[in-house]
């Protein structure tokens, strides 16, 4: 399968601070690609320089072949691009319909509108059932789901996820990763950021590890999750499931309580 | 400090030795006049910087006050033959009285009242100016102001009243940089940013908004005085609309962010005027201007004032390179718990509490304890009321029923910054930091409740609110070491990642020496090595003595840290014990932690 996101070299930043090292990384169509790293590894600022929104100072991103670095954000989401921004950014006031169509302020057809949002509701039928609703009205969930509805309204090639997971319960995450691995079911293509690893690892066909700007490891999911280095950072150490860091976290905390039980170390400022 | 103080004290210089020059290079009674004039607007411009680019609070009248100093010092100096001086002053009193009246109701409100309430206060001055003829003279006004004097001494030269006039201007100055650099200035800048976080660090909203009010207008009234006793003379023209308006140009043309900036823009704009009088377009003068005001903001979107400020950064080569933020895993200094409660004892008690949105019962109910000394964990599916209820203990949002007791004292009824200020500190599941000052300004605000916030030591910097100063920026620092964060202080938090910005969240609370932190979804949006990262932070929190109640998702942090676990579902509460109960049990499985057995969207 060819390249439909290529990034070549890509050095990029916010005003002074320098941010993506010469990153390259591409995305093939029909691929679900996770991109991970600790914070301020650059991953949402690599999302935000593929949009046109950081100035890039060196190095190509090309679409479908061609190159998009010098296109406003307008012309590359009329490309196909399209990013479901960290935190959601919904239109709280809106109801959730009004929110959709905004996701297709690109098209003037009426049918085609709402042919789009018809598919919406049938892949989430709870935002059918909430169509009327103010979108901050919505659980946390709720939100993920119509932001990520929001971008299929401009039925775009690829989509970039950035932090699906962020602020959700834990069966609700389950449930969104459902849902991005039934988008990817339907010729999707999805470049997603996640700090939760493990599960964009458990959903990813092949996976990158940016460290300080600079991608560290780029592999398929399945050997990014047993990759010893990756582990450790990202994973919670070697061999690690969640109940091993929950009894790490627990073994911590009571150290520090026996610790204190012994001759007590304060500091009192008045 | 020391940093500080060195381009502050070369700036006060400069700005002086330019006074200085002016009446060289103009020495034509024209010239002195535009210096005098442009002088006397500067005086009202440096309060209204504090209220409208600081504070964010547009009063759009504020040439009102303007007319309060004219007239009382007209009135008093011609029918009364006062002294200029006191005469002055008893505007200056006048006008406080007047701005604090007025002030207290509206800025309860938000949004545009105080636009509006200023504006039809300066309306109705314009008519009382009008009407009471007899004591202002009405439409003709009151003539035969006599010339300015100082303790006896009547300064016969314009030139002698220019250099009162600036010297005035630098004294307002330096009061406006100390309020600047001082807890208030702090105050000042968050609620422009952020009410609700401003509230969270103990900042009273209403409090900090009068005193400003009340400050700009007392330099207002000044400015009028000083205007009246150049022009020698009063009506009710001479402070109009025009005149609020050209204060609201100066402040935005020089930078609202800048103290500095209201005595260049007063001076840009006096200057602009008398040059577009020169061409005599009489009909083109405000086209021009406003025209001139849009140029310049889009060459110099922060001011004058910033402009010059981003010059000077770049001659000194400072701005090159920020330094990256780093972590340092386990830091050695702690910051100091003011009181910590006795073990055991119950210190926060949440009792039937209930709150309803419409139908919705958002929390219905809900009774439990937070003992001291221990880590409560508040779990439950999105929407289940969690956050809601985290507001009704923060005072952001009222009970319907119930009560909430904070070392045994009902704080239900309490405004966010009374909470705060008994020792409850928070952070937030979004992040809500103050984007306009750094990260060390940040933490520094945590420190408000120890603060005298009173404008008079404030503005002179007395000794005491230079050892608060020195005492916040030391406790800052140790509490950004305790959370791990280096080499992020001048750092804006916008620079810094996400995961680091949590963190000047978590230092700017226990900033606060809470008794009982309350954090929001803290592990949200950090990977599993942060998250462990940040369990540990927790665990150290706690070890302080400070009690911690935490809402979070994460069920390796909540089964691993906390000693009570208490569930919520539907605005209810469904569980409540010991994690491993909590864990087992088959509601919460159902509701929440998730298993096979139910998969329906509840």
């Amino acid at each position: 399968m060819s390249a439909l996101l290529e990034i070549d070299g890509l050095v990029a930043g916010y005003g002074r601070t320098q941010v993506l090292h010469d990153v390259t990384l591409e995305v093939r169509a029909g691929e679900i690609v996770a991109l991970i790293g600790a914070n301020g590894a650059g991953k949402s600022t690599l999302l935000n320089a593929v949009m046109g929104l950081v100035s890039i100072a060196a190095g190509d991103i090309r679409f479908a072949g061609k190159s998009i670095r010098r296109l406003p954000t307008a012309a590359i989401v009329r490309e196909g691009l399209v990013q479901v921004p960290e935190r959601r950014q919904l239109f709280g006031s809106m109801t959730v319909e009004e929110n959709l169509r905004m996701g297709a302020f690109a098209f003037r057809d009426r049918s085609r509108i709402a042919t789009l949002m018809e598919q919406q509701f049938e892949q989430f039928p709870i935002l059918r059932e909430r169509r009327r609703q103010s979108a901050s009205t919505l659980s946390g969930g709720e939100q993920q789901m119509l932001a990520i509805a929001r971008a299929m309204m401009s039925a775009p090639r690829l989509m970039l996820l950035d932090e699906p997971s962020l602020g959700l319960a834990p069966l609700f995450v389950t449930r969104i990763f459902d849902q991005i691995k039934a988008l990817r079911q339907n010729g999707g293509t999805i470049l997603l950021v996640e700090q939760n690893a493990r599960v964009a690892l458990s959903i990813a066909d092949r996976g990158y590890a940016l460290e300080s700007g600079r991608i560290a490891v780029a592999a398929s999911a399945a050997e990014l999750l047993y990759n010893p280095h990756v582990q450790d950072a990202y994973l919670g150490g070697a061999g690690s499931s969640s109940r091993a860091m929950e009894e790490r976290i627990r073994a911590m905390r009571r150290a520090m309580q026996a610790n204190a039980a012994a001759p007590r170390q304060s500091i009192q400022v008045t | 400090m020391m940093r500080r103080l060195g381009p502050t004290t070369l700036a006060l210089a400069a700005f002086a030795a330019l006074v200085s020059v002016y009446p060289l290079v103009m020495p034509s009674s024209y010239g002195v006049g535009i210096g005098i004039t442009a002088g006397a607007m500067a005086a009202g411009s440096v309060g209204f910087v504090l209220l409208l680019g600081y504070a964010h609070q547009l009063a759009l009248g504020q040439a009102g006050f303007c007319m309060i100093g004219g007239y009382a010092s007209a009135i008093l100096t011609v029918r009364y033959h006062w002294d200029p001086v006191p005469a002055l002053l008893a505007g200056v009193v006048v006008s406080t009285a007047i701005a604090w009246i007025v002030a207290v109701p509206i800025l309860k409100l938000r949004g545009f009242v105080l636009a509006m309430g200023s504006l039809a206060l300066h309306l109705m001055l314009i008519v009382f100016a009008y009407e009471m003829q007899p004591l202002t003279g009405g439409a003709l006004g009151t003539y035969g102001v006599p010339r300015f004097a100082l303790f006896g001494f009547v300064l016969t030269t314009d030139l002698a009243y220019y250099f009162v006039i600036w010297g005035i201007v630098l004294l307002f100055v330096a009061i406006g940089l100390n309020i600047d650099r001082s807890c208030v200035g702090r105050a000042l800048k968050a609620i422009a940013v952020s009410e609700v976080a401003a509230a969270a660090v103990g900042i009273d909203i209403v409090r900090h908004k009068v005193q400003m009010f009340v400050v700009a207008a007392a330099m207002a009234s000044v400015s009028g005085s000083l205007f009246v006793h150049f022009l020698r003379a009063m009506d009710p023209s001479v402070f109009g609309f025009a005149f609020s308006l050209n204060l609201i140009t100066a402040v935005i043309i020089g930078g609202l962010m800048s103290i500095w900036g209201a005595a260049i823009g007063a001076t840009a704009v006096t200057a602009l005027r008398e040059g577009l009088r020169g061409l005599s377009l009489p009909m083109w003068e405000s086209v021009i201007m406003g025209a001139l005001t849009v140029i310049v903001l889009l060459a110099f979107p922060r001011g004058i004032a910033g402009f010059i400020g981003k010059v000077f950064a770049r001659l000194s080569g400072d701005g090159s390179a920020p330094r990256p933020s780093l972590i340092e895993p386990v830091a050695s200094a702690l910051p100091p718990c003011a009181d910590r409660g006795r073990a055991g004892e119950a210190l926060l008690e949440v009792c039937a509490v209930s709150r309803a949105f419409g139908s919705l019962k958002a929390v219905s109910d809900v009774s439990f304890t937070a003992p001291a000394g221990a880590i409560t964990a508040l779990i439950g599916p999105n929407g289940a009321g969690k956050t809601t209820l985290f507001n009704l203990i923060c005072g952001s949002q009222p009970v319907d029923s119930g009560t909430v007791l904070f070392r045994g004292a009902p704080i239900e009824r309490l405004l966010p910054n009374e909470i705060a200020s008994r020792g409850i500190g928070r952070t937030f599941q979004n992040l809500q930091l103050f984007d306009n000052m750094s990260v060390l300004d940040n933490v520094m605000s945590g420190r408000h409740r120890f603060h005298t916030s009173a404008v008079l030591p404030v503005s002179i910097h007395t000794l005491r609110v230079r050892r608060d100063e020195d005492e916040a920026s030391r406790i800052a620092r140790e509490c950004l070491r305790f959370v791990g964060l280096r080499d992020a202080e001048t750092l804006l938090p916008g620079e810094l990642a996400f995961g680091h910005q949590r963190l000047v969240e978590v230092a700017r609370a226990l900033a606060l020496q809470p008794t009982l932190l309350l954090m929001d979804e803290p592990a949200s949006g950090l990977n599993d090595t942060e998250t462990e990262r940040l369990a540990g932070l927790i665990a150290r929190i706690a070890m302080l003595g400070i009690t911690v109640l935490l809402v979070e998702h994460d069920m390796r942090l909540v089964m691993g840290l906390a000693d009570t676990v208490v569930v919520m579902h539907h605005g209810q509460k469904i569980a409540e014990g010991l994690p491993d109960r909590v864990r087992a049990d088959s509601a919460v499985i159902a509701a929440y932690l998730g298993a096979e057995v139910d998969e329906r969207v509840a």
